[in-house]
């Protein structure tokens, strides 16, 4: 006999429809996996056929095929176990009927259900499809039940998933839950307690506000670390089609915490300096997502930037400019989405040192020259806000001021945002950093002083050609922040500031 | 023509060669024309000296090679002065051993100018520079000719503050004059070929090595009247000028540095040894060196016009005078708000007033 279960499998972050046909007829006993499985899902027989076993269910004593279709595509992973357990069971008549059910899960041998990664954007794909109805592992649950219009039902074994398709058994459908971004968070990071640093705050409010990049530049112990560990606290909360996107793609690399459910938290990712490039792109041989795409919608920070190897740095420089990374396999190629924003932080030189009062600078001239040199031009050219970082006295460290609490700031941030979405809307762009040629010539009109004020800089202060961009988007952040329609002198000059 | 100057050329030409050997083969020989004449001689002779120079001998003493080192030289505009000659600049005397030949490039009268030679470590403060160019502003005014080493720091700060007002530098470079080292210093060396003297005490192909540096200094001292130190560290090659220039009773000056900062141990010892090389102002050395007069006021700092600036620029020039040169300092000590701060500093650093360093540091 013959039977059709459906199932989903992933494809970067895409989920995409995978039937698994069952057939049991006579000959040699014997099972079959075809489909292009690799060898989680070869595997999937002895697993499926011991829990069948053990769940006091019995097992075909005949030729059992399994087919999974699309048969060109190769399948990878053990998402399909309960789907195959399952189908084993309508087509030995087990269970009577034709399912109706999307059924993903992966089985131990005693016949209890283990989760997967990436149900969020498999269910989410399905529903795409028209799919209503889910089975899911009960550790699953929580993360199914956000996406909306749709029956979920958690099961925790196979006899349990047998009784309920046979009919005898009830389970209510998983409640749906409703997306709200955590409003009263206690950060662990707070802009409340770093003390001094006043022009690195700024620098700080102005970038997030507008979605600049930032490289802070400081000597050791300065607060590089701590000021930019503070930037998720005040950046503006999870929309819930950006919270759906971070969720799918962690839930993909299989970061996700089973017990949240849905990220709320912008996520804040620093690899370590000796991280490779594969890692921080993503890709390998079974596709995962990067560094780049773990950071979607929050901050990429690199600590000690020129200590990275000059390949990897040279790979974000295409993810920087097209907020997505297509990686391209042999077998397959997927696209992951990488709107991140990159907090970096340098030493002005090799022993940190330079341009500290108490202690002496050890490098030689060549040595500054080639450790800033890592960072290349290009790269540079995608970080709008440069900002040194001083060290702070003990004064002020002791000194009983209390600074400005992030949750403060993080309201000023979320209005300036909420200007520019509602600037850009016809433009496809969401803040000032993603604006092009085009629109800078739209929005950021200069009036005669400012222009005045820009060319100055550039002769006196020797700005590139490349940073003139640079500094306008960046004033048009600043009079955004200050509520101005056009771009004001003030502006110009603080943009400047931030300048290299 | 191949005569006596071209055989103290030749000579020098044959390298590790000693004093004591180059006066045999001069007497040996009357000129170039000779030695050149009679190769086979003038190589065994040479060559009895050491027999691993034999290869070196076989490449100099040959015609062809020696004619295309002297067009190269005329082509290069380098020009070289033999020992024996009337013209050969008589400063070199005070150094303990004059070299044979000294290559040149640029103004020759600097060599008998009043000069002073400025120097100091490569790695510097910025009070360092600062000091170094507030001094050379008024060498230049004076007309003395401002002496260094065309290193990076201090040596940079006082060729290219001299030739930005108008005065005469003289650089003694430490290999060859085909070398410029370090390559940052590639525009300043053309600036002072035109305007001022480069100085080798090698061939102009010779490549730098490490022990041409100390070398050279005792030619800065050598040349100048008197050597100002700046600004060294606690091993700094200053130190080293110093040494050279006290030995060749050429009078030391010496600016006094933070007693915290470690790029003034060098200097402040100096001092402690030697006092009369206090300074406190460029106007000591000029009256001193030139034998005239100044009054105490030749060294103010550049004249910022005070009264032309607003009072929120005049209350950040108070602050960095105090010494507080950092951005959340200054707001502190002005009690201005971020962005007048910020306007402010930006104004004055567009005037050229104030420049902006490591760190949110600014400096007069």
């Amino acid at each position: 006999m013959l039977s059709r279960i459906s199932s989903y499998a992933l494809l970067g972050i895409e989920g995409y429809r995978v039937d698994v046909e069952v057939d049991i007829s006579g000959g040699l006993v014997k099972t079959d996996i075809v489909g292009m499985g690799d060898t989680a899902v070869k595997e999937a027989k002895d697993r499926v056929s011991t829990a069948i076993l053990n769940s006091g269910f019995s097992y075909p004593h005949s030729r059992v095929i399994v087919s999974l279709a699309p048969a060109y595509i190769k399948k990878e992973g053990t998402s399909f176990d309960l789907a195959m357990a399952i189908g084993i069971m309508y087509a030995s008549g087990q269970i009577k009927g034709e399912c109706e059910y999307v059924i993903i899960g992966e089985l131990a041998l005693g016949g209890e259900i283990r989760g997967v990664h990436g149900i969020l954007p498999l269910i989410i794909a399905a529903r795409a499809r028209g799919e209503k109805k889910f089975i899911v592992p009960r550790v699953n649950a929580l993360e199914a039940g956000y996406a909306e219009g749709i029956e979920v039902y958690s099961v925790e074994s196979l006899s349990q998933a047998v009784e309920f398709l046979r009919g005898e058994a009830q389970i209510l459908p998983e409640k749906p839950r409703q997306y709200a971004p955590n409003e009263k968070r206690v950060l662990r990071h707070d802009f409340k307690y770093v003390k001094g640093q006043t022009k690195a705050k700024r620098a700080i409010e102005v970038a997030v506000s507008g979605g600049h990049n930032i490289i802070m530049i400081g000597s050791a112990g300065a607060g590089k670390t701590m000021l930019s560990r503070c930037i998720p606290g005040i950046m503006p909360p999870l929309e819930y089609e950006e919270a759906l996107e971070v969720t799918k793609l962690h839930s993909v690399a299989g970061t996700l915490d089973m017990n949240t459910g849905i990220i709320t938290e912008r996520p804040f990712r620093s690899p370590h300096h000796t991280a490779t490039t594969v890692s921080l792109t993503g890709g390998g041989r079974m596709s995962k997502p990067g560094e780049v795409s773990l950071a979607h919608c929050g901050v990429l920070f690199l600590d000690e930037m020129p200590e990275y190897s000059r390949h990897t740095l040279e790979t974000l420089r295409q993810p920087l400019e097209d907020k997505k990374i297509t990686i391209a396999r042999a077998n397959q190629t997927v696209e992951y989405p990488c709107n991140f924003m990159l907090v970096a932080s340098m030493n002005p030189c090799p022993c940190g040192n330079l341009g500290s009062p108490d202690h002496e600078c050890r490098c030689s001239h060549a040595e500054i020259e080639r450790y800033r040199a890592k960072l290349s031009k290009p790269l540079l050219d995608r970080i709008d806000i440069e900002v040194h970082v001083s060290g702070v006295k003990y004064d002020e460290l002791t000194a009983d001021i209390a600074a400005e609490p992030s949750a403060e700031i993080a309201k000023r941030v979320r209005n300036v945002r909420a200007v520019q979405a509602e600037r850009y809307r016809s433009d496809g762009i969401l803040c000032n950093d993603d604006m092009n040629e085009l629109h800078l010539k739209k929005y950021c009109a200069l009036d005669m002083e400012s222009q005045a004020v820009l060319k100055q800089a550039f002769e006196k202060l020797g700005l590139s050609a490349r940073a003139y961009s640079r500094v306008l988007k960046v004033a048009r952040t600043i009079a955004d922040m200050s509520g101005e329609e056009t771009i004001k002198r003030g502006h110009i000059v603080e943009a400047v500031s931030y300048r290299r | 023509m191949l005569g006596r100057n071209e055989l103290y050329l030749l000579v020098s030409r044959v390298t590790g060669i000693t004093a004591e050997e180059t006066s045999k083969v001069l007497s040996e020989f009357e000129t170039a024309e000779d030695a050149l004449s009679d190769m086979e001689r003038s190589k065994t002779f040479l060559s009895i000296f050491a027999e691993q120079r034999k290869s070196i001998v076989s490449k100099v003493v040959n015609r062809d090679n020696f004619c295309r080192f002297t067009e190269n030289l005329s082509s290069n505009g380098v020009y070289y002065r033999t020992i024996n000659s009337d013209d050969y600049p008589k400063c070199l005397f005070a150094a303990e051993n004059p070299p044979t030949v000294i290559y040149y490039k640029g103004d020759e009268k600097l060599f008998s100018a009043p000069a002073v030679g400025v120097v100091g470590s490569r790695r510097c403060s910025s009070y360092g520079l600062d000091m170094t160019k507030r001094f050379c502003r008024d060498f230049a005014a004076s007309g003395l000719t401002v002496v260094s080493g065309l290193a990076l720091g201090i040596d940079t700060a006082a060729h290219s503050e001299t030739l930005k007002c108008g005065g005469k530098t003289v650089a003694v470079v430490a290999g060859g004059l085909n070398h410029v080292y370090p390559k940052e210093n590639e525009g300043l060396y053309g600036a002072i070929a035109e305007n001022g003297l480069l100085v080798s005490l090698y061939s102009p192909e010779t490549p730098i090595r490490r022990f041409m540096f100390p070398m050279r200094n005792e030619f800065i001292s050598a040349i100048s009247d008197g050597v100002l130190i700046v600004e060294a560290g606690a091993n700094s090659g200053a130190l080293i000028t110093a040494d050279y220039a006290k030995k060749q009773g050429k009078k030391l000056y010496v600016i006094p540095g933070n007693l915290n900062s470690p790029f003034s141990v060098g200097s402040n010892s100096l001092i402690k040894k030697c006092p009369s090389s206090f300074v406190l102002a460029a106007s000591d050395i000029i009256s001193d060196i030139m034998e005239i007069e100044l009054g105490e006021c030749g060294n103010a700092p550049e004249a910022i016009d005070e009264d032309s600036l607003s009072e929120d620029e005049k209350l950040v020039m108070q602050a960095l005078r105090l010494g507080l040169t950092e951005f959340d300092e200054m707001m502190q000590a002005t009690k201005m708000d971020y962005f007048a701060l910020t306007e402010t500093l930006f104004g004055l650093e567009i005037m050229g007033i104030i420049k902006k360093v490591a760190g949110n540091n600014y400096v007069v």
